[in-house]
C-alpha cells in the first residue's frame, strides 16, 4: 500500500494539525541534522586528533633533530671559542671560566634550557674538580660513544651532548670534549613554537637515571597533541553556525507556523466555522476580521464567494420566509374568517401535548357550534351563511381573553384551548362567547331567526398519562349534549356523559358502524309499535336502528353522533332502508301493519335514498309506509326536501314530522312542508302531565295543528293516563313504552299487542 | 739527437710543478708550535726576496684580522713585500679571535715578546735576512720589549703605528700601586685571578703574575726603550688619535723619535686614512 493510499485513508484533520506536524517534522529534521553534525564533528575531531597526534609526534621528532642541530651549533661555537680551548690547555681557572666566563662571554645562548656545561680532557675526565649538586655534569664521558642521550633525573628529562675539541683544522687530534646538557622539555619548548605538540605532556617512561640514546628516544616518549586551535575554532564555528542556523530555522519555522496559522489556519477555521454556521442556518456575512494580518488571495476569493452565496441565500431565505409566511397563513388561517384553521389547531395541539409531557397543565377545551347553521345557510344562501360564520368568529374572538386563540375547525364549528383555567373560568369564557353571539346583530345580515351557539367544554385539571388526547372527545360529547333539546347551551363534560358516547371515538365501535353500513345485514332493526288511537291497533312500527357487535348492542345515541360527525347520514339511511326491506321481504313485519322509516336530513335530499325509498313503492298497497323526517333536517335544502317529499307522498308514502317541539317548531316551516303526521316530541308530550302553561300551550298547539288537518302522534306515552290524555286531545297515534318497546321482530307480530319491550 | 728536446721539456715542466707547492706554501696562513706546545698562527705572504720581510704585529688582545693590521698586510703584500702577520697566542693555542678583557689572561709581556722573537726566527729560517717590524698600538710595546732583549740582527727597522702611551688611562702612581699589589700577591703565592682596570679594559682578569708582567711598562720606560732601540724606529701617529695624550707626539719627538703624523687619522686609521697609512708605511719602507 503506497503512502498516498495510506494518507487518503486517514480521517480529515484540522489544518492546524498539519501545520503542527510540519513544525514537528522540521524540529525532527533539525534534531537529526544536529545528530549528524555532532556525529560528523566527533568523527572529524577523532580524525583531527589522530592527525594532530601524528603531527605532534612529527613535530617532536623534528624538534629533537632541531635541538640536536642547535646543540651542534652551540658546541661548534664552544669548540671554536678560544677561552674554552684555553681551559683544555690550562684548567687552573676552570671553575672561574665555567661559572663566570661561560655565562658572561655570550658565546653560548642564554637559555634556561641549557642547564649544564663542562669540559673534559682528552681522556674524558671532567675538568671540574667540584661537581657537587644535582646539576653536576657526569664526571667522565665515554670517549668511544659520544652519541647524545636522554636521562630521567630528579623528575626531569635531560639530554646530554658531547662534542670533541680538535687541535687541528683537520680534526685529527682530539684535545678534549665539551659536555652540554639540556632540559629536554624546556629546550624543546624554547626551541620553537609547537602547533600540535603539548610540550608539557612530553615525558619519557623510564626509571630514575635510566638513559636512552637520543636517536631512538622517540619510541620511549609519551606525548599528547595540543588541541588544535584552528580545528577547535573550526569546530566552534561549525557548532555555532549550526546553532545559529538551527535558531534561525527555528525562528523562521515558528514565524512560518504563526504566519500559516495567521494567514491560513485561522482564516480557514473561521471559514469552516462560517460554512458550518451557514449549514446550520446561522451564517451571516463574513467580514475581513476573519483573517490575521496577512491576507491570502484565494481565501479572500472564498470569503467573497461565501458572502455572495450568503447574500443570495439571505435573499432566497427572505423570499422563502415570505412565501412560508404566506403558506403558513394559507395553511393555518381560515380564509373566510381570518382566524386559525384546523391545521393550526392540530399544530398547536401537538405543541401543547409536547408541553404537557414536560409540565403539568390545567387545560380547558371549548368547542363552539352554531345551532341550525345549515338551515340558515340554506335559507339565506351561502353568502349570508359565510357572513354569519365571520360574525360568529368575530363575536367569539371578542369573547375570548387576550391571547386566546380561536380556531375554525370546519363549517360552523369553532374551538379554543385555555391554559391554566379551571371549570368556572372556562365556563365564564364560554358564557362571554355565548353572550357576544347573542348580542351580535345578525338581522343586519338579513337573518331574522336568532343565531345561537352551543358550547361543549372539557376541562383537564392536570395533564399527564395521555389524558390530554381525550379532551377533544370529551368536548365533543359535551357539545353533543348541549345540542340536545332542552339542554343548556353550555355543557361541561362529565364522565357520566362519556358512557354512551364512547362510540364517537371507539375504534372498535366505529369499525362496527362502518361495517354495518357496508353490510346492512349487520344492522339490527328494532321495531316500536305505533298505536292508532281510533282503532286501538298497531298501525305501523317505527324502525329503530341498532348495531349488534360481539360484545354488546350499539344504540342510536352512540350511532348518530358518529354518523353525523362523519357525514355518513346518507349511507346509514341506505343501509337501514335495505335492512328494513329485507325484514319486509322476510315477513317479519306483521301483515297489515306498516313501517315508519327515519330518514336523515341529507337523506331526504339524496337521490339514492329517494330511489331506495321508491323501491318500497310496490309494497304500499298492502303496507303503510311512514317516512319520518325531523324539522331540522328539513330546514337544510328545504326546497329539494319538499320536492322529494311531495314525490314520495304522491307514491303513497305518509310523511311524518319527527321531534316536533324540540327545535324551532316553526309553524311556518310546518305549513310549507308536505307533512301528514306531526310527531310531538317526548318533552312536549310529557309536559301534558305537568301542570303549567306549557301543558296548555301543548294542548293548544295540538289542537291548532289537528285543526290544520294534520294527524298527531304522541311520543313517550308511558302510561295509560297519558294515553287517555293524548287521545282526548285528538292525537291520532301514540307511541311509547306503555304501548310497546322497540324490539327485533323475529316472527310476525300479532296485531294490537302492546309491546312492553 | 731528436729525443733531447723532449727530455728537456719534461724536466722543465717537472721543476715547475715542484716549485708551485713551494710558492703556494708561502702564501696564506701558517701555523707553528711554540716550545711550550701552543700552536700559533700567522698570515704569511711571500713577497719579493729582494725586499725585507715585514712582520706586522696586532694591537692588544687583537689578532692579525684586525682591520688596520689586515689592510696594511694586504697593502704591503700587494706592494711586493714579504709580510708575516702573526696572531699572538696570549696563552691560548690556535687563538684566532680577539681576546675579551674579561677573559682569563694568563699571558705575559715577556711571553708576547718571545713569540715575536719566534716569528723573527721563523723568517730567518725562511731565509729572510732583513726584517722590518711594524706594530700597531700596544703591539709596539711588545715589539719594544723584544727589541730591548737582544733582537735578531736581521731586524733592521721598526715602524710603530699609533704607539701607545700606557699612562693615558692609568697614571704612573696607579700603575705603580697596582704593580705593587701584584708583586705582593705573587710573593705570597696568591694565584687568585684579579679583576682590574688595565689599558683600555675596564675589567681585566688575570692572575697576579701575568698582570704584573705588564706593569713594568711606563711612559718613561717606553720613551727610553725607543731611545735605546737598536734599529731605526719611526712612529706613525694619527693626527686625531684621542687615545693618546695631546703631548704624546711631542714627547716622542722630544726624545728624538721620528714621528710621522697623518692628519685627521684616528688611532685605527680607519676610513680613508687606511690608504694614507699605507702610503706613509710604504714611504717609510722605501726611504729606509
Amino acid at each position: 500500500m503506497g503512502l498516498a493510499a495510506i494518507a487518503r485513508r486517514l480521517p480529515p484533520r484540522p489544518i492546524a494539525h498539519y501545520a503542527l506536524a510540519l513544525l514537528l517534522v522540521l524540529v525532527l529534521a533539525l534534531v537529526v541534522f544536529a545528530a549528524l553534525v555532532r556525529h560528523d564533528t566527533a568523527r572529524l575531531q577523532e580524525q583531527v586528533a589522530r592527525s594532530d597526534e601524528m603531527l605532534a609526534r612529527q613535530e617532536l621528532e623534528e624538534a629533537i633533530v632541531l635541538l640536536s642541530r642547535q646543540v651542534d651549533e652551540v658546541a661548534g661555537e664552544l669548540v671554536q671559542w678560544d677561552e674554552a680551548r684555553q681551559q683544555l690547555d690550562d684548567p687552573t681557572y676552570y671553575a672561574y671560566w665555567r661559572n663566570v666566563r661561560v655565562s658572561a662571554a655570550g658565546v653560548l645562548p642564554v637559555s634556561g634550557a641549557l642547564d649544564g656545561l663542562d669540559l673534559y680532557d682528552r681522556q674524558g675526565n671532567n675538568l671540574s674538580t667540584d661537581r657537587r649538586g644535582e646539576a653536576a655534569m657526569p664526571a667522565h664521558v665515554d670517549t668511544r660513544d659520544l652519541r647524545p642521550f636522554l636521562r630521567h633525573e630528579s623528575g626531569r628529562d635531560r639530554v646530554y651532548f658531547f662534542h670533541p675539541f680538535y687541535q687541528d683544522a683537520a680534526h685529527t687530534v682530539v684535545i678534549g670534549y665539551a659536555g652540554i646538557r639540556y632540559d629536554f622539555q624546556l629546550g624543546l619548548d624554547q626551541l620553537r613554537k609547537f602547533r600540535y605538540l603539548d610540550i608539557d605532556s612530553v615525558h619519557v617512561v623510564s626509571r630514575e637515571g635510566e638513559a636512552f640514546p637520543l636517536e631512538g628516544v622517540l619510541s620511549a616518549l609519551q606525548l599528547k597533541a595540543r588541541a588544535n586551535p584552528e580545528t577547535r575554532a573550526l569546530e566552534e564555528i561549525i557548532i555555532r553556525s549550526f546553532y545559529e542556523m538551527a535558531a534561525i530555522l527555528a525562528v523562521v519555522s515558528l514565524i512560518g507556523y504563526l504566519a500559516l496559522v495567521s494567514a491560513v489556519t485561522k482564516p480557514l477555521r473561521r471559514l469552516s466555522d462560517h460554512i458550518e454556521g451557514m449549514r446550520r442556518g446561522t451564517g451571516g456575512m463574513l467580514d475581513a476580521s476573519y483573517r490575521g494580518m496577512l491576507a491570502v488571495t484565494e481565501l479572500e476569493n472564498v470569503r467573497q464567494s461565501l458572502n455572495d452565496y450568503q447574500g443570495q441565500l439571505d435573499d432566497m431565505h427572505l423570499s422563502l420566509a415570505g412565501k412560508n409566511r404566506e403558506l403558513w397563513a394559507l395553511a393555518h388561517c381560515d380564509p373566510l374568517t381570518g382566524i386559525f384553521n384546523r391545521r393550526a389547531f392540530e399544530d398547536d395541539w401537538r405543541v401543547m401535548r409536547r408541553a404537557s409531557n414536560e409540565k403539568v397543565l390545567s387545560v380547558a377545551f371549548l368547542l363552539f357550534d352554531c345551532d341550525h347553521f345549515k338551515a340558515i345557510n340554506d335559507t339565506y344562501g351561502h353568502q349570508v351563511g359565510d357572513q354569519v360564520i365571520r360574525s360568529l368568529a368575530e363575536s367569539l374572538r371578542s369573547g375570548l381573553r387576550v391571547g386566546d386563540r380561536l380556531y375554525r375547525l370546519g363549517g360552523d364549528e369553532f374551538a379554543t384551548t385555555l391554559i391554566s383555567v379551571d371549570v368556572d373560568g372556562a365556563r365564564q369564557v364560554a358564557e362571554r362567547c355565548v353572550e357576544q353571539v347573542l348580542n351580535h346583530d345578525f338581522t343586519a345580515l338579513g337573518v331574522k331567526e336568532p343565531v345561537r351557539i352551543s358550547v361543549g367544554i372539557a376541562v383537564l385539571e392536570a395533564t399527564g398519562d395521555g389524558v390530554l388526547q381525550q379532551l377533544h372527545r370529551q368536548a365533543d360529547i359535551a357539545m353533543y349534549h348541549a345540542k340536545r333539546p332542552g339542554q343548556s347551551k353550555i355543557t361541561v363534560y362529565t364522565p357520566e356523559m362519556g358512557a354512551g358516547q364512547d362510540v364517537l371515538v371507539s375504534n372498535a365501535e366505529t369499525s362496527a358502524v362502518f361495517e354495518a353500513m357496508v353490510d346492512p345485514g349487520r344492522l339490527e332493526i328494532h321495531y316500536q309499535p305505533v298505536l292508532a288511537l281510533a282503532a286501538r291497533r298497531v298501525e305501523y312500527y317505527e324502525a329503530l336502528v341498532r348495531i349488534r357487535t360481539a360484545r354488546d348492542l350499539i344504540m342510536p345515541a352512540s350511532i348518530f353522533p358518529l354518523v353525523e360527525l362523519r357525514g355518513l347520514e346518507t349511507e346509514l339511511d341506505l343501509a337501514v332502508l335495505e335492512r328494513v326491506r329485507r325484514d319486509l321481504e322476510a315477513g317479519r313485519i306483521p301483515s297489515g301493519a306498516g313501517v315508519a322509516l327515519n330518514v336523515s336530513g341529507p337523506g331526504i335530499v339524496n337521490a339514492r335514498v329517494i330511489d331506495k325509498l321508491l323501491d318500497f313503492a310496490p309494497l304500499l298497497p298492502a303496507c303503510k309506509l311512514v317516512l319520518e323526517v325531523t324539522e331540522t333536517s328539513l330546514i337544510t335544502q328545504i326546497a329539494q326536501a319538499t320536492a322529494n317529499l311531495n314525490r314520495l307522498r304522491k307514491e303513497g308514502f305518509t310523511i311524518a314530522l319527527d321531534d316536533f317541539g324540540s327545535g324551532y317548531s316553526s309553524l311556518r316551516y310546518l305549513s310549507n312542508m308536505p307533512v301528514d303526521l306531526v310527531k310531538f316530541d317526548i318533552s312536549m308530550v310529557h309536559s301534558l302531565e305537568r301542570p303549567g302553561r306549557q301543558a296548555v300551550l301543548v294542548e293548544d298547539l295540538a289542537r291548532l295543528i289537528r285543526d290544520a288537518g294534520y294527524q298527531l302522534v304522541a311520543e313517550g306515552v308511558e302510561s295509560e293516563s297519558l294515553l287517555q290524555r293524548v287521545a282526548a286531545l285528538g292525537f291520532s297515534h301514540a307511541q311509547g313504552f306503555h304501548i310497546g318497546r322497540a324490539a327485533p321482530l323475529m316472527a310476525p307480530v300479532a296485531s294490537g299487542r302492546r309491546d312492553a319491550g | 739527437m731528436k729525443p733531447r728536446p723532449i727530455l728537456v721539456s719534461f724536466v722543465v715542466l717537472a721543476s715547475m710543478l715542484m716549485a708551485a707547492p713551494s710558492f703556494a706554501a708561502h702564501s696564506g696562513t701558517t701555523e707553528a708550535r711554540l716550545p711550550n706546545g701552543s700552536i700559533v698562527g700567522a698570515k704569511f705572504h711571500a713577497g719579493n726576496r729582494g725586499r725585507p720581510a715585514i712582520l706586522i704585529l696586532h694591537g692588544f688582545l687583537q689578532t692579525n684580522e684586525f682591520p688596520t693590521v689586515a689592510s696594511l698586510t694586504d697593502a704591503l703584500a700587494t706592494a711586493g713585500y714579504t709580510v708575516l702577520a702573526p696572531t699572538l697566542s696570549l696563552g691560548i693555542s690556535r687563538r684566532n679571535k680577539s681576546l675579551p678583557c674579561e677573559a682569563i689572561h694568563l699571558h705575559t709581556l715577556e711571553g708576547d715578546a718571545a713569540e715575536v722573537g719566534y716569528w723573527v726566527r721563523w723568517l730567518m729560517q725562511k731565509g729572510y735576512s732583513q726584517v722590518i717590524l711594524v706594530g700597531h698600538s700596544f703591539g709596539n710595546l711588545q715589539l719594544l720589549t723584544y727589541l730591548g732583549h737582544e733582537p735578531a740582527p736581521v731586524v733592521k727597522q721598526a715602524l710603530m703605528i699609533s704607539l701607545t702611551d700606557v699612562e693615558v688611562k692609568q697614571n704612573a702612581s696607579e700603575r705603580a700601586q697596582l704593580a705593587e699589589d701584584m708583586r705582593n700577591r705573587v710573593k705570597r703565592g696568591d694565584r687568585t685571578l684579579v679583576e682590574t682596570e688595565f689599558g683600555h679594559c675596564r675589567k681585566y682578569v688575570a692572575p697576579p703574575v701575568a698582570l704584573l708582567s705588564y706593569m713594568g711598562l711606563s711612559r718613561s720606560g717606553i720613551l727610553g726603550a725607543l731611545a735605546r732601540s737598536p734599529v731605526p724606529t719611526i712612529a706613525i701617529m694619527g693626527g686625531s688619535d684621542d687615545r693618546m695624550g695631546p703631548d704624546w707626539i711631542g714627547r716622542l719627538s722630544a726624545r728624538g723619535i721620528e714621528v710621522r703624523v697623518v692628519p685627521g687619522a684616528t688611532h685605527f686609521f680607519d676610513n680613508q686614512y687606511e690608504f694614507d697609512l699605507q702610503d706613509v708605511v710604504l714611504r717609510a719602507l722605501s726611504g729606509r
